[in-house]
C-alpha cells in the first residue's frame, strides 16, 4: 500500500487528487540524459513525488555545463552527473527511489532500460541515441516525452503508441551538430514542459501534447502548437510492423 | 494561394510570420522559391536536399518525412516550416 506524505504534496493534491498522487508514487520514469533538460525534468519530477526515477547519463560535469545544468555546482566539476544528481534529488525528496546508470544508451541496453519504466523522458542531446531509444520505445510500446533545444528555440511533443508517429517517422533524417549553442533558460523552459507533460499523463489530468508539437521561440517570446495528423497507414508502420 | 507560415530561425530570417505564394505546383518548387526570396537556402536545404530536421507540415502531415516533396500543393493549402532542434 502506498502512503505518501500529505503535507509535502499539499499544494498539488487539489490539482491531481489523492488518486493522481498515488499514480505518481507508483510510477517509474526513465530520464534519458541529465544535462540541461534532464536537470530540470529530474528536479521537478522528484519534487512531485514520482515513485522511481531512473537516471541515465555517461558524462562527467564540465565547467561549460554550468550555464544551464542547474543540478550541479562549481564544486562538482569532474564528478559523474548521475552520482551528483542522485545525491541532490534524494536530498530534495527522500521519498523518491533513484536508480542510476553512467553509460550511454545503446542498442544492447535500450530495450531493458525502456522496459523498466512507465514513461521515458527524452533529455538527450543527439539524434543517434534518440533513434536507438525510439526503436526500443516502439518495441515496448511505452510513452516518450520528446524535447529538443538550441539557442532560444525548442520543441516538445508526446510520442504515444498507436496514437502518434514514432520519433523516427516524425523527424526524417536529421543531422547532429558538433557544438550546440544554448541560452541557459531554454532547457529550463522546455524541460519544465516535459516534466508537466509527464505528470499530466501519469496523473491523468489535462490534455497532453499528443499529436501536437509545442514550438518555443525565445527571441520573440512565442509558443505555438503545431497540429499533427498521422494517417492510420503511418501509425501502423510505426507501431504495427516496422519495429517488430 | 498557398499560405506558408514560418517558425524559428526561418521566421527570423524571413522577417515575417507568413507569406502567400502561388500553389498548384510541387512542394519542392515552393520551397525553392521561398529559400531564394528570403535568402534562406542554408536553413531549408543542405547538400542539395531538404534538411531532415525541418518539418514541412501540409494539412497536418509532415511531407518531408513522408517523401512527398514532389507532390503538388493545392492552392488553398497551408504549409508550416518548423525547424526541429536536437540539443538537450
Amino acid at each position: 500500500m502506498i502512503i505518501f506524505n500529505k503535507e509535502r504534496y499539499s499544494r498539488q493534491l487539489p490539482i491531481i487528487g489523492e488518486e493522481g498522487q498515488k499514480r505518481l508514487e507508483s510510477a517509474r520514469v526513465l530520464i534519458a540524459g541529465v544535462g540541461g533538460l534532464g536537470s530540470i525534468v529530474s528536479i521537478y519530477l522528484a519534487a512531485s513525488g514520482i515513485g522511481k526515477l531512473i537516471l541515465v547519463d555517461p558524462d562527467i560535469i564540465k565547467l561549460s555545463d554550468l550555464n544551464r545544468q542547474i543540478l550541479y555546482t562549481s564544486k562538482d566539476l569532474g564528478k559523474k552527473k548521475v552520482a551528483v544528481a542522485k545525491e541532490r534529488l534524494q536530498s530534495l525528496n527522500p521519498e523518491v527511489n533513484i536508480d542510476t546508470l553512467d553509460e550511454h544508451i545503446a542498442e544492447d541496453n535500450a530495450f531493458d532500460l525502456v522496459k523498466s519504466a512507465d514513461i521515458i523522458v527524452d533529455c538527450l542531446d543527439n539524434w543517434k541515441t534518440r533513434f536507438i531509444l525510439d526503436e526500443a520505445i516502439c518495441k515496448s510500446k511505452k510513452i516518450l516525452i520528446h524535447g529538443g533545444i538550441e539557442g532560444l528555440y525548442g520543441q516538445v511533443t508526446d510520442i504515444v503508441p498507436h496514437e502518434t508517429l514514432c520519433l523516427r517517422r516524425l523527424i526524417s533524417e536529421p543531422r547532429d551538430k558538433e557544438f550546440v549553442p544554448v541560452l541557459g533558460t531554454t532547457p529550463g523552459i522546455i524541460g519544465l514542459i516535459q516534466a508537466t507533460e509527464t505528470i499530466k499523463l501519469l496523473a491523468g489530468i489535462g490534455r497532453p501534447l499528443i499529436n501536437k508539437m509545442l514550438v518555443y521561440d525565445g527571441y520573440i517570446t512565442e509558443f505555438n502548437i503545431i497540429e499533427l495528423k498521422p494517417t492510420q497507414e503511418n501509425l501502423y508502420f510505426c507501431w504495427g510492423e516496422c519495429h517488430e | 494561394m498557398v499560405t506558408v507560415i514560418f517558425y524559428g530561425d526561418i521566421k527570423q530570417r524571413a522577417g515575417t510570420e507568413k507569406v502567400e505564394i502561388r500553389g498548384n505546383r510541387p512542394l519542392i518548387e515552393i520551397l525553392t522559391e521561398i529559400s531564394e526570396r528570403f535568402n534562406a537556402k542554408d536553413l531549408i536545404f543542405r547538400e542539395g536536399r531538404v534538411r531532415g530536421e525541418l518539418l514541412i507540415i501540409v494539412n497536418g502531415s509532415d511531407w518531408n518525412s513522408l517523401g512527398l516533396l514532389d507532390k503538388p500543393v493545392g492552392d488553398d493549402a497551408t504549409v508550416k516550416l518548423v525547424p526541429i532542434w536536437h540539443g538537450g
